[in-house]
């Protein structure tokens, strides 16, 4: 009986005490998943500190600019088709409907991408005169204001446009000249030269050489020779 | 009534004159140097120009058959733009040579004769010249010479 009775309350005491224990076993882990936590937090903490990874754009652009020192890979009037087997087709067949590279890479989307025409574009850099104008360094701006694609000859887009820039920075006079000229798929050139029946003074170069279409190596020329006036980096807007 | 005759006669030579004039002439040979280029280059030169035709004038091709017309690429065809281009450049170096122009484009008209070719495709040979002529020089060049030089060429091997 005595037995019993001991068994029973062992029975009801121990109900409690196995949950006190299980919560203890409980709070136990939650204290150590906590330090592990801390312990994490203190180790990203340390890794912020390093300095972080080199986004694509930059990469892209180191590329392009190794590859522009690497030099012309293909003579005059001739651009590269891009891709592992180096060759060189005519500026005149890029993007016209009919594959002439190897690859195909004449007609790539990416190549063949009209960003760089679409109307609006301005290019905009300080410019750097080496001859033509006494100025010291000021902005320039090469905007785009209108542009056709003949079906017929779509190699290239047919553009107008505007060069300005600014000669004297206290009472803001502005020189402008009306341009007119192309856009090549092939050699990413923008080359614009006098409007007709404007007095030829300047022309405009802009190579679009660093991987995008938002950044440019521009000049100012004479329309005659090419012979470079000034020289920008420009930045699409 | 005579010397109105003879006056009006001159007029209109003087307006001959105006189309492709002396001057035209020459820029219209200067530039065509430029542009007609050597090697490769003028190979693809007179591709692009047949292409930037045949995309006009798809039915154009036909003429051009025996030369494989139906692919630009094909060699016999590249030898036929390249012999087109010969022609060409004989009578743009001849331009300032009167007599020696018109005895190329009397030859140029025979050859063409009797294969009925409308107008409209020495159109599409104009338009095809006129915008990759521009794209291969890049630069300086005259649109109204080269239209006005063109025509006259055109008219001389059309015989009309």
């Amino acid at each position: 009986w005595f037995i019993l009775l001991l068994v029973g309350l062992a029975a009801a005491d121990s109900e409690p005490f196995k949950e006190r224990q299980f919560e203890y076993f409980i709070t136990n882990q939650n204290l150590h998943v906590d330090k592990l936590a801390h312990d994490l937090h203190e180790l990203e903490e340390e890794f912020s500190k390093y300095s972080h990874d080199v986004d694509d754009k930059t990469v892209r652009l180191l590329k392009h600019r190794v590859h522009n020192l690497e030099g012309p890979h293909c003579p005059e009037h001739f651009s590269e088709c891009g891709g592992l087997v180096p060759q060189c087709i005519s500026d005149l067949f890029f993007c016209d409907g009919q594959k002439d590279c190897k690859n195909g890479g004449d007609e790539s989307p990416q190549i063949c991408s009209e960003a760089a025409t679409h109307v609006g574009s301005s290019y905009t850099g300080i410019a750097t005169w080496s001859g033509c104008e006494e100025s010291a360094p000021h902005y320039a701006v090469v905007t785009i204001t209108a542009s056709e694609r003949k079906d017929f000859f779509q190699s290239y887009v047919w553009v107008r446009g505007v060069l300005s820039f600014e000669v004297d920075e206290h009472i803001h006079t502005v020189k402008s000249y009306p341009l007119r000229g192309f856009y090549n798929f092939g050699s990413h050139v923008l080359l614009m030269g006098p409007e007709r029946g404007t007095k030829p003074v300047y022309g405009a170069r802009c190579k679009f050489n660093m991987g995008d279409f938002d950044h440019a190596e521009c000049e100012i020329v004479n329309p005659e020779s090419l012979h470079v006036c000034a020289h920008f980096f420009a930045d699409r807007y | 009534m005579k010397i109105l005759i003879v006056l009006f006669a001159c007029v209109v030579a003087f307006a001959f004159a105006d189309d492709c004039g002396d001057l035209e002439r020459l820029k219209v040979k200067s530039q065509w140097r430029r542009a007609y280029s050597h090697g490769h280059d003028r190979e693809d030169f007179a591709q692009a120009i047949w292409r930037a035709i045949f995309a006009q004038a798809p039915d154009a091709r036909q003429l051009f058959t025996r030369v494989h017309g139906d692919d630009t690429k094909n060699p016999a065809f590249i030898a036929h733009a390249l012999r087109v281009l010969g022609g060409l450049d004989i009578t743009i170096n001849l331009l300032d040579q009167d007599e020696a122009l018109k005895a190329e484009l009397a030859h140029l008209e025979r050859q063409h004769k009797g294969r009925s070719i409308p107008d409209s495709y020495f159109e599409a040979f104009k338009t095809a010249l006129l915008h990759v002529l521009p794209a291969q020089l890049g630069r300086c060049w005259d649109r109204e010479a080269w239209s006005h030089c063109f025509d006259l060429i055109a008219h001389g091997i059309e015989g009309h």
